[in-house]
């Protein structure tokens, strides 16, 4: 152990051994050659790690790292020695160098065991020949791959068809310059789209996509690899016709479809064109007997004809061949020298075209076109061709086009003139029009046209008004306003709104103007309308004078947006002298005073449903005072879930008006105190009266007694000793005694009737006058002719009801009394005042001129001798109607009797 | 009972006219024999409750009918009926009530205080005679059948 521990505490230490020069024979060659070799194996030794850790560090794919690096330790362990060897010449670090030379050889050890793994899998990777060869092969490959792409790419981009291909979803992949062409769209601007955005016509896209479903689900489909010819669309919006050949190929799991495509719109417009021609050739073939085809010898004589000549001109073979074709042209046209000269011009211009009238065998006449063609042999004329078509019916038609383009002139003639009274009405209904009307020239505003109503309405000349522009007509105060308006909507073509103008005398009229742009002769114009309105405007002066003479303030709410429409006063009778911005139910309620709030709400929620507001309130005014307002309001419009949309109304100050109440109201108060002391005083004079009417009928009424007992007495015990003067004087005595007492009576029966009260039922009027009548006949010294009609019932007091009949009934009869045939009517019938009841007689009647005095109570208008009464029944009469509530009238003339009417109100 | 006491009708009226025309009356129905014609209502009462200057008659001396005026100074006719009908010892005796009206506020005030009926003084005398016989002698033979 102690050497271990000496051998590290040493391990720098050469003292223990002489350097190597003085160890043994060393030659200095020998020496030198040692000490050369193992630096030079060392420097080699520690270059190779070097290189092969800059090598394993750089290259970052680098495989077997570990054994690189231990690879490198091992060589640079190895190198170690070496120098130590070399070094040993002149320091002997014996000790170091042994250290050093285990851990080579440690490390040399575990080299070895990571080679003997790693062989085998280093052995199975490809030797660098073979890794050449498929690299060799590769390239061949590749090349070929590049050449056949190359190729591809070649027919791809140079075929003369159109190549795209599509996904299954119809997402173009592919484009070629054949594909630019044909349709104009560049590969760049289609790929990633769908086709149907380019080229399908919208009417295939349903096929497109069926077809593309069908394919997707089942890899096949009617399409497929057959050619197929359909309508495409350009990118110029041109249709052409393709021709295709859809070839799918999978390629990655997906389904592409390459399309050939080829326009064949040319090759189809020759097919067609073909087509055409051929049939046109069918045509002239077997339709040629419509023609009529002759040939001519020079000279003009038929030599060779057709079918056509017999169905057009009627001729048969025999009879025409050999003759002059002249025989086709009529008479006039021969004597002009017609067949001769066409045949002539035809000759020298190889063709001659004509039209005309010709004649058939049957000598009518045809319109026929005729080309005669000269047949021409080594330059020398052998004959000519003539083909001869009826055209009558072309003609005919053109005739009728010809008649019908003189017709349209015609009517294009009317038309005009149409126009022409249209423009005229339209002149006059400018001109005559009872509004003022003009036209101004746009920009300037000058006026180019005015109607009479302008000019007799505004008092310029219709020079005047053309030598002017229409800021001349608005007053200064108004020019601002117009040109600001004008400006803004210079554009529009309808305008309206409210102005001033003035007229000629420098009168302001207030006009509402509907102006409309329009255009005359491709320039801007304006036709301007104007409406005088100034008598509308001073009405609404005027209201807004009365409303302010008034002191009304007006409103109109709306409810949804809280605001208002309403004038001046309104706002100063809440105390502001300058119109509020914001007024709408909040800000009323606010001036509310407190404790009249809560009635306001409510009067004004009820409103919702009433449509109609009316409330008195307490207000309090912007200066704190307390002013009484009357406040009315009117649901104007539509209602939207039960709530209005707008409120219409008016407020008043009405404090002036509320204090007046509140002092008649206390002057209502005191007149109602003094009332019930009135009624005390009226009662107890009431008292005192019926008191006294009791004491004046006993007390009066004793005297009486006393006279009509005592001179009883004496008409019937002093009899004998009285002569007859005596008798009389007594008896006149007696009778004022009798007459005092019933107008005493009568007296205590009307103030009995003033202080009782009605007891009302209904009553039989017919029973109550057939009783009375009845004992009248008992009682009455008069007659009783008394007739009766349908009464009725009424509702009344029955005892003086009765009453009230009795007097009539009984004055009737005692006024009807001296005449010869007495006669009283009874009866009812209806007036303006009513169910009215009637007592008629035929006897003395009155003067109508002391009606004023019949019912007033102790008047007669008769004398006692004439008829005698107190004067009180019709004052009682009137009593009793007054207090049913009714009237009584009458209605007389003297000697011819008289009727008295009453109503009875219940 | 005195016979001979006790007048027949008792006539308390103040109105000398009227009294003298009543008596008038009376004695043309012969009704006028025994009569006795008080003037007041005091006086009235101390004959009727035997006090007073009467106080030496018999209370049970009672008159066959009281004709009874209403109107009168001092103690009016309501006053002397209610005395009358409330001492159980002269409420049988018949009272009939003169009056001026048959309106006459009392009336009612007469009748519910026990009056057995009424005469209405009429201005004519030969109605009035009429009157005055009939009735009292109607009550007359109805208190004292004349034995």
């Amino acid at each position: 152990m102690n050497q271990v521990i000496e051998f590290f505490s040493k391990l720098f230490d050469y003292s223990d051994w002489p350097p190597r020069w003085h160890y043994g024979k060393w030659s200095n060659f020998h020496g030198w050659l040692y000490i050369v070799s193992d630096l030079l194996i060392w420097s080699a030794y520690f270059a190779i790690p070097v290189v092969i850790v800059r090598y394993v560090t750089r290259k970052s794919d680098a495989k077997f790292v570990r054994l690189y690096f231990l690879f490198a330790a091992f060589i640079l362990a190895c190198g170690a020695t070496h120098f130590l060897d070399a070094v040993s010449f002149w320091f002997p670090l014996y000790r170091l160098n042994a250290l050093v030379r285990l851990v080579t050889g440690i490390i040399s050890w575990i080299t070895v065991f990571q080679i003997i793994r790693l062989v085998p899998l280093a052995f199975s990777l490809p030797s660098q020949k073979t890794l050449q060869q498929e690299i060799e092969r590769r390239k061949i490959i590749e090349s070929e791959l590049r050449d056949r792409e190359e190729q591809v790419e070649t027919i791809f981009k140079n075929a003369p068809d159109a190549i795209v291909v599509i996904n299954s979803k119809g997402i173009i992949k592919e484009w070629n310059p054949a594909a630019e062409a044909m349709f104009g769209w560049q590969a760049s601007e289609v790929l990633g789209n769908y086709l149907n955005k380019f080229i399908v016509p919208e009417g295939f896209w349903d096929i497109h996509a069926k077809a593309m479903n069908n394919y997707s689900a089942s890899g096949d489909g009617i399409i497929v690899n057959k050619p197929i010819v359909q309508p495409a669309l350009c990118k110029s919006g041109e249709k052409i016709e393709v021709e295709f050949i859809v070839s799918p190929v999978k390629i990655k799991n997906e389904y592409l479809l390459i399309g050939f495509i080829r326009d064949v719109t040319e090759k189809l417009k020759a097919v067609e064109a073909l087509r055409e021609s051929e049939e046109r050739y069918r045509l002239l073939t077997t339709e040629v007997k419509d023609y009529a085809i002759l040939m001519l010898s020079p000279e003009g004589n038929i030599s060779s004809w057709n079918e056509g000549v017999q169905r057009i001109k009627g001729y048969a073979r025999d009879e025409i061949i050999g003759k002059h074709f002249s025989i086709f042209y009529t008479s006039n046209d021969i004597g002009n020298r017609f067949p001769m000269e066409e045949l002539r011009i035809a000759k020298i211009e190889g063709r001659f075209e004509s039209e005309g009238v010709r004649v058939k065998k049957d000598g009518s006449l045809f319109w026929a076109n005729v080309v005669i063609t000269a047949l021409k042999k080594d330059g020398k004329i052998i004959g000519f061709s003539k083909i001869l078509r009826d055209i009558t019916r072309r003609k005919k038609s053109q005739e009728e086009i010809h008649l019908l383009n003189s017709s349209l002139k015609q009517r294009v003639i009317e038309r005009t003139e149409e126009l022409q009274a249209s423009e005229n009405k339209y002149r006059s209904l400018f001109e005559s029009n009872p509004m003022p009307l003009w036209v101004l020239e746009m920009p300037s505003l000058k006026f180019i046209d005015v109607n009479e109503s302008a000019i007799s309405h505004y008092g310029y000349s219709r020079q005047e008004f053309l030598s002017m522009d229409a800021y001349q007509i608005w007053p200064d105060n108004e020019k601002e306003r117009f040109k600001n308006f004008d400006r803004l909507s210079s554009r529009g073509t309808l305008k309206t709104g409210v102005w001033k103008h003035l007229k000629k005398d420098g009168s302001i009229i207030y006009v509402e103007i509907n102006s409309h742009e329009i255009t005359i002769n491709n320039k801007r114009a304006r036709l301007v309308l104007s409406n005088d309105i100034t008598d509308r405007k001073k009405a609404e002066e005027r209201l807004d004078i009365a409303l302010a003479a008034g002191q009304i303030g007006i409103w109109e709410l709306d409810i949804e947006k809280n605001s208002s429409v309403r004038n001046l006063r309104l706002d100063q009778v809440f105390g502001y002298d300058e119109p509020q911005p914001n007024w709408g139910i909040k800000e009323f309620m606010k001036h509310i005073y407190p404790e009249d709030l809560p009635k306001v709400r409510d009067s004004f929620q009820q409103a919702m449903s009433t449509r109609s507001w009316a409330i008195e309130t307490r207000i309090i005014r912007k200066d704190q005072s307390l002013r009484w307002i009357s406040v009315t309001g009117k649901i104007n419009g539509e209602m939207v879930k039960n709530t209005p949309l707008k409120i219409l109304g008016t407020v008043i100050d009405i404090t002036n008006y509320k204090k007046a109440e509140q002092e008649i109201l206390e002057l209502n108060a005191d007149l109602e105190k003094r009332v019930i002391k009135r009624t005390h005083e009226f009662d107890s004079a009431n008292k005192e009266l019926e008191a006294f009417s009791y004491s004046v009928s006993h007390d009066l009424r004793a005297p009486l007694r006393a006279i009509l007992g005592y001179a009883q007495i004496l008409t019937v015990e002093y009899k004998e000793t009285m002569n007859d003067e005596a008798k009389r004087l007594l008896n006149r005595v007696m009778f004022n005694a009798k007459k005092m007492s019933q107008l005493i009576d009568d007296l205590l029966e009307f103030l009995r009737l003033s202080k009782s009260s009605l007891q009302k039922s209904e009553v039989n009027l017919n029973k109550i006058v057939e009783d009375l009548v009845t004992d009248l006949g008992h009682t009455s010294k008069y007659h009783h002719n008394v007739s009766i009609g349908e009464l009725g019932t009424a509702v009344a007091d029955d005892t003086t009801v009765r009453i009230l009949f009795q007097n009539l009934l009984s004055n009737a009869i005692k006024y009807s009394s001296k005449k010869e045939h007495p006669r009283v009517e009874v009866g009812v019938t209806e007036t303006a005042r009513g169910t009215t009841y009637f007592i008629k007689d035929n006897g003395a009647g009155f003067d109508m001129t002391y009606y004023d005095k019949l019912f007033g109570i102790f008047q007669r208008l008769h004398r006692q001798e004439e008829f005698e009464g107190t004067g009180v029944g019709l004052a009682i009469v009137q009593k009793i109607v007054a207090k049913h509530g009714g009237q009584i009238w009458a209605e007389s003339e003297v000697g011819q009797g008289a009727t008295f009417f009453f109503t009875l109100n219940y | 009972m005195n016979y001979n006491t006790a007048p027949d009708i008792l006539l308390i009226e103040d109105d000398e006219n009227d009294a003298e025309l009543t008596i008038r009356a009376l004695k043309k129905g012969r009704l006028s024999n025994k009569l006795v014609h008080l003037k007041d209502g005091a006086d009235a009462m101390d004959y009727i409750f035997a006090t007073g200057e009467y106080a030496h008659r018999d209370i049970r001396e009672a008159p066959g009918v009281i004709l009874l005026d209403l109107n009168m100074p001092k103690i009016s006719g309501i006053t002397v009926l209610a005395k009358i009908k409330e001492d159980e010892r002269t409420k049988h005796i018949a009272v009939v009530i003169l009056t001026s009206s048959k309106d006459h506020p009392d009336m009612g005030k007469c009748y519910r205080l026990g009056a057995n009926s009424y005469i209405v003084k009429p201005v004519e005398f030969d109605n009035f005679t009429k009157a005055v016989t009939e009735i009292g002698f109607y009550w007359l033979l109805l208190n004292h059948p004349l034995a």
